[in-house]
């Protein structure tokens, strides 16, 4: 499982620092911290950092706003994971607007757009093809 | 116990790493990782201009039968040019080590291969070839930005079109004015006297007041907003920056 998730964030992180202006890596973040909890803080963290390397950011910005964000999703993780797609939408979309203003300088309504809608199709991508990592049959191993 | 107040101890360290950071205190352990990112985002950007090229190939399948016509009148024309060219070569590779691209021959400047581009532009020169935070860079004559961040091997360039980016400039007729960036590759054009010619396709250029060199390329103005109630103008001027199929620019290190 852990490598599926290195390799799904390092792509994140290189499609984001080389290729396009767009905050994939935290999509991602979100949502599987939305849905995995606690149990990846540590993965968030390093990926927080390695993204600050790729972009040439304050190291420690993007993992201490990642690590923010998983606070505020583990909160409230019953309601993320539940199924209906508007929690994680909504959460994604205060998300985004932080993360624009602070680290993109920028308020754009049509990258909100492409992000609320990659989050969807990644929600449902994830828990569809990988119901023993990210879907609800993940949390049934009692 | 720690365990259970991981997060809060990793977010603590993430806060410590940024205080240290912003004290330039890691720059050391960021040199060190220059060439392992390096490594890896100089493939993917190359794939990216080559992708770009597949799509232009894909875009032109239609006309492939005129295309190859063409391509056959095109070897013959290009038989005499070749001939053409080698006497030229040689004089060109004289001019070239002169002149380097069209700017003034006092100009420091130093090549840059990009690595990727997203809000900033990152290049693979840095400290070690003498590029410092605030330096120009350059494409041609056109100026793309300045220096946003630099590490022993890499730098960031911030676009002329980022939202802080606030530079003094001049029309092809001489009407002075600021330019700030909105984002999204467009600039807007201030601070312009109503008194002041200021026509559409203007070209804009760097007046050389703010360190910056001078006659350096901007883009044309495209819309104009002359409300007379307003002390200034306003205009919008179209970027010629186009980094599509570039794989080099240049940072001017001395004027």
């Amino acid at each position: 499982m852990i490598v599926i998730l290195f390799l799904l964030f390092f792509s994140g992180i290189i499609i984001e620092s080389t290729l396009i202006n767009f905050p994939l890596t935290l999509i991602l973040v979100t949502i599987l911290t939305s849905i995995r909890g606690e149990k990846i803080v540590p993965l968030v963290f390093i990926i927080g950092l390695v993204l600050d390397l790729f972009t040439l950011n304050l190291l420690g910005s993007n993992s201490l706003f990642f690590l923010l964000t998983t606070w505020v999703a583990v909160r409230y993780q019953k309601k993320m994971s539940s199924g209906n797609l508007f929690y994680p939408l909504s959460f994604i979309t205060v998300l985004m607007t932080l993360y624009n203003l602070i680290f993109y300088k920028k308020f754009d309504y049509l990258s909100l757009l492409a992000g609320i809608t990659v989050t969807a199709i990644f929600f449902l991508f994830l828990t569809k093809l990988f119901p023993h990592i990210f879907g609800d049959r993940a949390k049934l191993k009692i | 116990m720690i365990k259970k107040n991981l997060i809060y101890y990793l977010i603590a360290l993430s806060f410590i790493l940024l205080l240290l950071d912003s004290f330039k205190l890691l720059n050391s352990f960021k040199s060190q990782t220059d060439r392992i990112i390096i490594s890896v985002k100089k493939p993917v950007y190359t794939g990216k201009l080559g992708f770009s090229t597949f799509r232009e190939v894909l875009r032109q399948y239609p006309n492939l039968k005129t295309l190859l016509e063409m391509q056959a009148n095109l070897k013959r024309v290009n038989e005499e040019l070749i001939l053409k060219t080698r006497v030229l070569t040689d004089e060109n590779v004289t001019f070239r080590k002169q002149l380097e691209i069209p700017l003034p021959s006092s100009y420091k400047l130093i090549p840059a291969q990009i690595l990727g581009t997203s809000r900033f532009l990152e290049v693979d020169a840095g400290e070690k070839e003498g590029i410092k935070p605030g330096m120009p860079a350059v494409l041609g004559n056109v100026y793309l930005g300045k220096v946003a961040a630099v590490t022993e091997s890499r730098s960031s360039i911030m676009f002329l079109y980022d939202r802080e980016m606030q530079i003094q400039v001049k029309t092809s007729r001489g009407t002075f004015g600021e330019t700030s960036g909105q984002g999204e590759k467009s600039i807007a054009l201030e601070k312009v006297l109503q008194k002041d010619p200021l026509f559409i396709d203007d070209q804009i250029v760097t007046t050389g007041l703010d360190g910056l060199p001078a006659n350096l390329l901007i883009g044309k103005i495209v819309y104009i907003n002359s409300d007379d109630s307003t002390p200034y103008k306003q205009a919008k001027i179209e970027s010629f920056i186009n980094l599509d199929s570039e794989k080099m620019i240049f940072i001017i290190t001395a004027i």
